[in-house]
């Protein structure tokens, strides 16, 4: 089972090189980086297939009005981005997200875990868009409850209406990197069925890549 | 002696030999009536006591019943606390630490790190059920072996990847894998035979 972590933002080469050969040690096979300029983050994807990951370049987009951020998704999947993900902030942008060709990921936040509803659900299963939660926001100092909140009813929704989900750590650091045994227990302490927690890692990620794969 | 007197004489003869006979027969009846009297006093009497008896061996049986009653009972609690404690199974989670500068944090520290994290995640009800210890650390690996209960299993293994910080030190904790026992967690440490004997 090869545990996954789709988005990774380091800052510099140094940094990628780090995270790289944490996530290795951690038992993470496949990754993802995160960045605004693809040669950027093509050297991190060099660095991490020398720490023997399987690794992407990804790319998130944040959409509000999703006109714009078509045009947008349009502009990054023609740019050679492995994977495209979209974060949307207004109800329209999530559903039409779902359903985009060229969008494999849905990220949502902690504040939008009211979007992820049957008809959401029901959305991305039609696309075979991956929903996604980033643990980054747990990491804040101060009360970690409104974050966890957020990522708990997401997860749980997901879960219990059938739709791909995924976690990713969002890690800039190493010191932000999750471990994918942390990862399955944090998702089974919220209920999520062990096999169910087991698959966010391991074969969602998968379809994911599979269809950001498939866009050519 | 004339027909008529004889007649009148053996008349009184037969009715003084009948009274004879009545008086005696009614002493036999009141020296009978006298006996069962007397025997039903003594029944009577034997009847109190057979009553005073089993009123004080009533008195004796509900002692015993409480008694019983009360010995059932510890007996259930016992046998329930046994249950509870056969259920209260450990698990041993293998991890390692990672820290910013290669240094080995001391054991008290990673204890408090750990604690500290599920305390964030789960609060203190988690923290004080789950029974968390460090029960064993290798300064050298600096990698050790924590004990919780197989119930917060998964909250331990979560507020594990929420330690970020051990001492005042940049840190992370790996958790490597979970075990039933500790010797399957020292075997998992690398441990040689001499120091899993300890």
């Amino acid at each position: 089972m090869k545990a996954c972590d789709l988005q990774l933002s380091p800052r510099s080469i140094e940094e990628a090189e780090a995270i790289a050969e944490l996530a290795a040690a951690m038992g993470l096979r496949v990754v993802a980086f995160e960045s605004e300029e693809l040669e950027k983050a093509r050297a991190y994807v060099e660095a991490a297939k020398r720490h023997g990951l399987e690794a992407y370049t990804r790319r998130t987009i944040e959409a509000r009005s999703w006109v714009e951020a078509a045009k947008e998704v349009a502009r990054v999947a023609a740019r050679g981005f492995d994977i495209v993900a979209v974060r949307p902030r207004t109800a329209e942008a999530a559903r039409l997200a779902a359903r985009d060709p060229r969008v494999a990921i849905v990220q949502l936040p902690p504040g939008m875990a009211r979007y992820m509803d049957r008809s959401q659900a029901l959305m991305l299963r039609e696309g075979g868009t991956v929903a996604e939660v980033r643990l980054l926001p747990l990491l804040r100092p101060g009360d970690p409850r409104t974050a966890l909140r957020g990522i708990m009813v997401i997860v749980r929704r997901a879960a219990a209406y059938g739709a791909a989900f995924t976690v990713s750590s969002g890690a800039r650091t190493r010191w932000e990197l999750w471990s994918p045994a942390s990862t399955r227990a944090l998702l089974e302490s919220f209920g999520v069925p062990p096999q169910l927690a087991l698959l966010s890692l391991t074969s969602y990620c998968r379809q994911a890549l599979h269809k950001a794969l498939a866009r050519g | 002696m004339a027909p008529t007197e004889l007649v009148l004489a053996t008349g009184s003869m037969l009715a003084a030999f009948v009274a004879v006979v009545l008086a005696w027969k009614l002493r036999v009846l009141e020296a009978r009536v006298a006996s069962l009297e007397e025997g039903l006093r003594r029944q009577t009497g034997l009847v109190e006591e057979i009553r005073g008896e089993l009123k004080a061996t009533s008195r004796r049986l509900t002692v015993l019943e409480k008694a019983v009653a009360k010995a059932l009972e510890s007996y259930e609690a016992e046998e329930m606390l046994e249950r509870l404690r056969r259920k209260r199974r450990r698990r041993y989670i293998v991890f390692y630490v990672v820290t910013e500068d290669g240094s080995t944090p001391k054991p008290e520290d990673v204890e408090k790190a750990v604690l500290r994290a599920l305390e964030r995640l789960a609060g203190q009800l988690a923290v004080a059920s789950s029974r968390v210890q460090l029960v064993y650390y290798v300064p050298e690996k600096a990698a050790g072996i924590i004990r919780a209960s197989h119930e917060t299993k998964y909250l331990v293994l979560a507020a594990l990847g929420l330690v970020r910080k051990i001492g005042d030190k940049k840190a992370i904790i790996v958790p490597v894998r979970t075990t039933g026992t500790i010797k399957t967690a020292k075997r998992v440490l690398g441990l040689t035979l001499r120091e899993l004997k300890k």
